[in-house]
């Protein structure tokens, strides 16, 4: 147990085989992307301003098409799905950013704040 | 071409900095506005990989939507409510008074750093070079001008032939939440139900 904990250690830290510094392949953008992802994601559980949680869910979705685009530039070059699916995702992150600062607003017109914490009435 | 694109890793590491600095800004830095505008600076890194990934109309619909559109909506929506005066900590963050801070500091960095190297460890678990035409990618990357005009009239051609019925849902879901915006940001709901 103790012995293969080791070994996957080893092989995340120093597999610098396919992590080559100088060669930029497909993996530095997927962990690049991973990075802007965990990035979002703890700003999503730790921040208490509504508006701060809306801009990491922006950064998640930045880190979700950077994935895309990288695959279809890597996976099949001379395609577009991956392109296209990331416009797609552009256009739902617009929308949803439109109708998430409308309800910001109008939770703000009853409260007078916008703290997380000051709207979980619904929590149990 | 080939001596341009060995040393490629410049452009990426120095868009990949600014991005993750941007982003950590925009989570860590206590005045809110200025959080927004660290936000453009991510965006637009964001934009410069994907230039260097040869998709340059995403690129480009990324700084118009993203970088420009998205961000200046959520900046003016934080002036809209920090009007008043006893708003002042829609502006300044608040988050050092609440009682269980430390705990979720804990929680959110438990949470994001082992989704983070269990990603990285599955993407360093995976062959790449056997999936990813990496070679083919480096020699289509000599001829961008002529791909990415390529790619531009393909997506035009996706989008109206194979994913219509995403494209058209897209546009009903965009006049939805434009009617909904209106109707949820009028000055008193009530009013409406009122008259009727």
């Amino acid at each position: 147990m103790g012995i293969s904990i080791f070994y996957y250690l080893r092989a995340l830290f120093f597999q610098f085989n396919y992590l080559d510094f100088f060669h930029i392949g497909i993996n530095h953008y997927l962990i690049l992307s991973a990075l802007l992802f965990s990035i979002g994601l703890y700003g999503l559980i730790t921040r208490n301003n509504a508006f701060r949680v809306l801009m990491s869910i922006e950064v998640i979705l930045n880190a979700v098409n950077l994935n895309f685009v990288a695959f279809s530039h890597y996976i099949d070059p001379g395609e577009v799905k991956g392109q296209v699916i990331s416009l797609f995702v552009m256009a739902l992150a617009a929308a949803e950013a439109a109708i998430g600062l409308a309800l910001l607003l109008l939770i703000y017109r009853n409260r007078v704040n916008i703290r997380m914490d000051s709207f979980a009435t619904m929590k149990w | 071409m080939e001596l341009l694109f060995s040393f490629s890793y410049i452009p990426f590491y120095i868009l990949a900095g600014i991005a993750v600095i941007c982003s950590l800004g925009m989570i860590l830095y206590p005045n809110l506005i200025r959080a927004g505008f660290l936000l453009i600076g991510a965006f637009t890194a964001i934009a410069g990989l994907y230039f260097m990934l040869s998709a340059n109309f995403v690129a480009v619909s990324q700084i118009l939507i993203y970088a420009v559109g998205i961000v200046l909506v959520i900046i003016f929506a934080i002036m809209l409510c920090s009007l008043k005066e006893t708003a002042s900590d829609v502006v300044r963050d608040e988050d050092t008074e609440i009682g269980d801070i430390k705990a979720r500091r804990l929680i959110g960095i438990f949470v994001s750093s082992a989704f983070f190297f269990l990603m990285v460890a599955l993407i360093n678990s995976q062959n790449w070079d056997l999936i990813a035409h990496t070679t083919k990618a480096d020699q289509l990357l000599g001829s961008v001008g002529i791909l990415s005009k390529q790619y531009t009239t393909k997506i035009g051609a996706f989008m109206l032939s194979d994913y219509l019925i995403a494209f058209e849902l897209v546009s009903i879901l965009l006049l939805i939440v434009l009617v909904g915006v209106i109707i949820l940001s009028k000055k008193n709901i009530n009013t409406l139900e009122e008259k009727n």
